[in-house]
């Protein structure tokens, strides 16, 4: 491709189908700048003129670039907002386009990512936020939830801790007690109540006086079984606002949980009340008051009164016997095997002479046999017939709270 | 590439270079030292212009961009099948009425400034590079911006090369220092255009070549950076160390790039020559026809594959496409790009090389997730390595590709998978398409160029090729003159090796020695008659063109040992040269005659 031609002045090869010397023809024009500091100078002074203009042109279009970036993060934000889902994630990642690394734009992406299920897009968006600030408290909180949702427990509760102990820019306080909240959530929803209690703890440390809030934890401390912290967050709500209705009921609850009929009655009666409707706590309420007249061992009762609720038990605890084994077809004359029914059906019926006030006055130990044998026909006929009356059920929480086993 | 080390400098076989350095000398070593020190300062001026054009270069495609198709990323709506359409037909008439030289691949073009046109490139080609390249990848067409940013690049230190009145030589260098300056600022990856421009385009490694190209680069990566910032062309996700288990996945993604990059080349080297043989007037519709096809592509459903697509490869290293549809956005980009290349829009195949691989890289990891659910390797990781396996398979340019990825991802846990997944899709790629792409595009146009890949793979032949076992007869300069006549009687050839002590070789004629014993002088040892000059001596291993350099001083060469400077290990003479040259190795070369 070279041409054999040479040019006559420079002696340099001449270009094929130029009769030019490429080399010569700047000379001819400007013969100025054969001086090769004076081009050198021109040379710099042509960077100079172009650096300036490359500064302008880029601070033009970076203005541009934040200009069209704002724009789009608010028309995504504003559908993120109005969960209008798809248009809010394609708008955010053209916003993203503009501003790459704009913090913000990228955590709304991935909220945006996250609400319309693209949990893998989500977390990739997410996590990459993460490896740059693995302290932040939305970031976590936010990669929390989708590990909640991929079923990954560790990464959940990893995720949850890092939101509770994060770095947040508004409010920390209360979005920290939130994420704890979710956390107690979630560890609820996998039966580790060991560690919801743990962190209910925490969380109650430092609540605010809030009854709405205190109620919300006093449910959750209900949840993970802990009725004596929640007894005590319900006693402080009441304390905030006496007549409190939902907490009325739910301290009911707690203390009958805990068998403290006295208390529960007393919570329930108000909260019935304040709320005639609760039927539950209607519920509650009569068995409590059951409990409190059946029960032969409270203290202070006189003796005849004692004598008369042993007899009122076994009684009670025969007649449901009865009951049962006729719905099972089981007579004293037609045992059923080895069934336990008709055991205690012999066994009622040979102490049944026995428990009278007399016999009852004479050997008060006869007292506690009569009692250990209804409370024994009870737990065997719910377990055989289900659960009975509300006196049944009364007696068989008094045996509970005399054997000392809970509820 | 490396130089061989110089022949044991016995005798200054060059008279040329051992004489007194007189006026005129240190004139022209004044002024070489004082050029090659412009050379290097005009190396950073290349490089900070360079930088500044292409900072301007990429705003210009975005500005472009947000005119032609708006400001959504993707682009949606009836802009899409019309804006890469008109513009393909503007940018044509553009071409082919102002700017012909414009079409074509820039690294190419570089090449024929190197070696064809004594470093020639018009400041015009800049220009119109500049303002076809922007309109055409804003618009759409599935080109990058890196290939022109290169040819602005090397126009740029041409022009200057030329202003300057540099030496030939210089002028001839001068394009790829541009050309390495525009590369770096385009990919803001200083290392990878250093490397690139030298396994491509210069094809040797040489001190002055190197500094002049690693200047001009850093000047301009420096310049790009301070305009455009330091952030990186995809912002790569944290991934965690791969298992070694995993690089059999990452061998597949080798061979899936593989064969990827050869459908590429094929593609191109099929459609690009049937393009051009059309009718003349076909070539003011060809790009508009192109952005049509383009724009139809994006309209259904792929936007993606329009233009440089440098954001799409930042979403796929995000884990935001499923693998099938990376996948599909693989291959349609490299239908894309070969639409848009062969129809002679200007543009680059750099970015969308990248693409390609980048999405290949994912969908094959994806996939693998798929069928192998225990392996853990993040999406990121195999769009890199994916990036590295087409451009290794596509451009050939197997040690750029490697760093390349460390350079981009600054992370240098990928290079195992790297190096291996390359190395396949390189060799397949050899195996099923031996020519490189820079070379079938520059032999389609009629330039016969000088190949990298063929250099690199040239056997050279070394002395111990060429040469002949050592003779029976050595004589040593402690003899005799009348010992060495007794003893050359039994010699075959007419020149003798004598063994000179403390160290080298002396050639000695029998006529020589006979003559001195006829002069009486029987009884002087060699060591006194024999004049001090000495042959050079050669070692098995050095290049046969070594031996050229004084075969013709000294008919009879000795081949010595590294270890050991008098132990022969054979002898060379100009027969023995041309016999290996020739490839002839049934008959032995003829003995030595003196000249």
């Amino acid at each position: 491709m070279a041409s054999d031609l040479v040019c006559p002045r420079c002696r340099e090869p001449l270009l094929p189908g130029q009769p030019d010397c490429p080399y010569c023809a700047g000379r001819k024009k400007i013969p100025l700048l054969h001086r090769e500091g004076v081009i050198i100078a021109a040379v710099v002074m042509v960077a100079v003129a172009l650096w300036v203009a490359t500064t302008f042109v880029t601070k033009a279009y970076a203005a541009r670039q934040q200009q069209l970036a704002r724009q789009w993060f608010e028309r995504g934000d504003g559908d993120l907002r109005a969960q209008h889902l798809d248009a809010a994630i394609r708008e955010l990642q053209t916003a993203l386009a503009y501003s790459h690394d704009n913090f913000q734009y990228r955590l709304r992406l991935g909220e945006a990512l996250a609400a319309e299920g693209h949990t893998r897009q989500a977390q990739a968006h997410l996590q990459a936020l993460w490896d740059e600030e693995p302290g932040n408290g939305t970031v976590n909180l936010e990669l929390a939830q989708l590990a909640v949702r991929n079923h990954d427990v560790a990464g959940a509760l990893r995720f949850y801790h890092g939101a509770v102990y994060g770095i947040w820019q508004d409010n920390p306080a209360q979005r920290r007690r939130e994420a704890r909240l979710d956390l107690i959530e979630f560890l609820l929803a996998q039966r580790a109540h060991q560690q919801a209690q743990s962190e209910l703890i925490a969380l109650a440390a430092d609540l605010p006086r809030d009854p709405a809030l205190m109620l919300r934890v006093a449910g959750l401390m209900t949840k993970a079984g802990d009725h004596r912290r929640a007894l005590q967050e319900y006693r402080e709500v009441l304390g905030l606002d006496p007549n409190n209705a939902e907490a009325l009921a739910d301290a009911g609850e707690a203390a009958f949980s805990l068998q403290m009929y006295p208390e529960a009655r007393d919570y329930l009666r108000r909260a019935i009340t304040e709320h005639t409707q609760d039927a539950q706590a209607e519920a509650h309420l009569r068995i409590a008051e059951l409990v409190l007249q059946m029960d032969p061992y409270q203290r202070r009762l006189p003796a005849s009164e004692r004598e008369r609720r042993i007899m009122n038990a076994f009684e009670q605890a025969g007649s449901r016997l009865q009951q049962c084994a006729s719905a099972r077809v089981i007579t004293p004359d037609r045992p059923l095997g080895n069934n336990p029914l008709a055991t205690d059906y012999a066994n009622w019926t040979a102490r049944k002479p026995r428990v009278n006030p007399r016999a009852l006055r004479r050997n008060p130990e006869q007292g506690d046999a009569a009692m250990d044998l209804a409370f024994r026909i009870e737990r065997d006929t719910t377990q055989v017939c289900g659960p009975g009356s509300a006196a049944d059920l009364a007696l068989l929480l008094i045996a509970q709270r005399r054997e000392g086993t809970t509820p | 590439m490396s130089a061989p080390d110089n022949p044991v400098p016995v005798v200054a076989a060059k008279p040329e270079v051992a004489g007194p350095v007189g006026g005129s000398n240190v004139r022209v070593l004044r002024r070489a030292f004082a050029e090659d020190r412009l050379f290097l300062l005009l190396a950073v001026v290349i490089g900070v212009l360079s930088g500044l054009s292409v900072v301007c270069f990429r705003i210009a495609i975005d500005w472009s961009r947000l005119y032609l198709l708006g400001s959504e990323v993707p682009p949606t709506g009836w802009r899409l099948l019309l804006a890469p359409a008109l513009v393909g037909l503007l940018v044509a008439a553009i071409v082919m009425l102002a700017f012909p030289r414009v079409r074509g691949s820039g690294v190419n073009q570089t090449k024929a400034a190197l070696y064809i046109y004594n470093g020639y490139i018009p400041f015009r080609t800049v220009i119109g590079k500049f303002i076809c390249s922007a309109l055409a990848i804003g618009a759409g067409h599935s080109l990058g911006p890196e290939d022109p940013a290169l040819q602005i690049g090397a126009g740029i230190a041409s022009a200057l090369g030329r202003r300057l009145h540099l030496s030939r030589e210089k002028v001839r260098l001068i394009a790829p220092v541009g050309a390495a300056a525009g590369l770096a600022a385009a990919f803001n990856a200083p290392i990878s255009a250093v490397l690139f421009v030298i396994e491509e385009v210069i094809g040797r490694w040489s001190a002055g070549v190197l500094g002049a190209v690693v200047l001009s680069a850093v000047a301009s990566a420096v310049v790009e950076r301070w305009f455009l910032g330091f952030a990186p062309l995809f912002r790569i996700p944290a991934f965690q160390m791969f298992r070694p288990g995993e690089l059999l996945a990452y061998a597949m993604l080798g061979v899936a790039g593989g064969f990827a990059s050869v459908v590429f080349s094929k593609a191109i080297a099929f459609l690009r020559p049937r393009l051009k043989a059309m009718p003349h007037w076909t070539q003011f519709i060809q790009p508009g026809v192109a952005g049509l096809l383009i724009g139809f592509i994006g309209f259904i459903g792929f936007p993606q594959v329009m233009g440089a697509g440098y954001e799409y490869v930042d979403q796929a290293m995000h884990d935001q496409f499923t693998w099938q549809f990376l996948g599909i956005l693989a291959g349609l980009k490299i239908l894309s790009t070969t639409i848009s290349f062969v129809s002679g829009t200007p543009g680059g195949m750099f970015a969308p090389t990248l693409f390609i691989g980048a999405m290949l890289g994912a969908a094959v990891g994806g996939a693998e997730h798929v069928i192998f659910p225990q392996l853990n390797g993040s999406s990121a990781a195999y769009a890199l390595v994916g990036i590295g396996v087409l451009f290794a398979g596509f451009l050939r340019a197997p040690m750029t590709s490697v760093f390349m990825v460390l350079e981009v991802s600054g992370n240098y846990s990928i290079i195992v998978p790297v190096i291996i997944a390359n190395t396949i899709a390189y060799l397949i790629s050899r195996a099923l398409q031996p020519a490189p792409i820079f070379d079938l595009l520059s032999r389609q146009d009629g330039i016969d160029l000088p190949s990298m890949e063929e250099q690199r793979e040239l056997s050279v032949l070394r002395i111990e090729d060429a040469m002949r076992p050592p003779p029976t007869v050595v004589l040593s300069d402690d003899l005799t003159v009348g010992e060495a006549v007794k003893r050359a009687e039994h010699a075959g050839d007419e020149l003798l090796l004598v063994r000179r002590s403390p160290a080298g070789w002396s050639l000695v004629r029998k006529d020589e020695l006979a003559k001195m014993a006829r002069l009486g002088k029987h009884e002087l040892s060699l060591l006194t008659v024999l004049p001090p000059a000495r042959a050079p001596v050669l070692h098995p291993d050095h290049p046969l063109d070594t031996a050229l350099h004084y075969i013709y001083d000294f008919p009879l060469l000795p081949v010595a040992h590294r270890a050991d400077l008098q132990r022969l290990e054979g002898l060379l003479t100009m027969a023995d040269i041309l016999h290996a040259y020739r490839g002839a190795d049934d008959e032995p070369a003829p003995a030595p005659q003196m000249p």
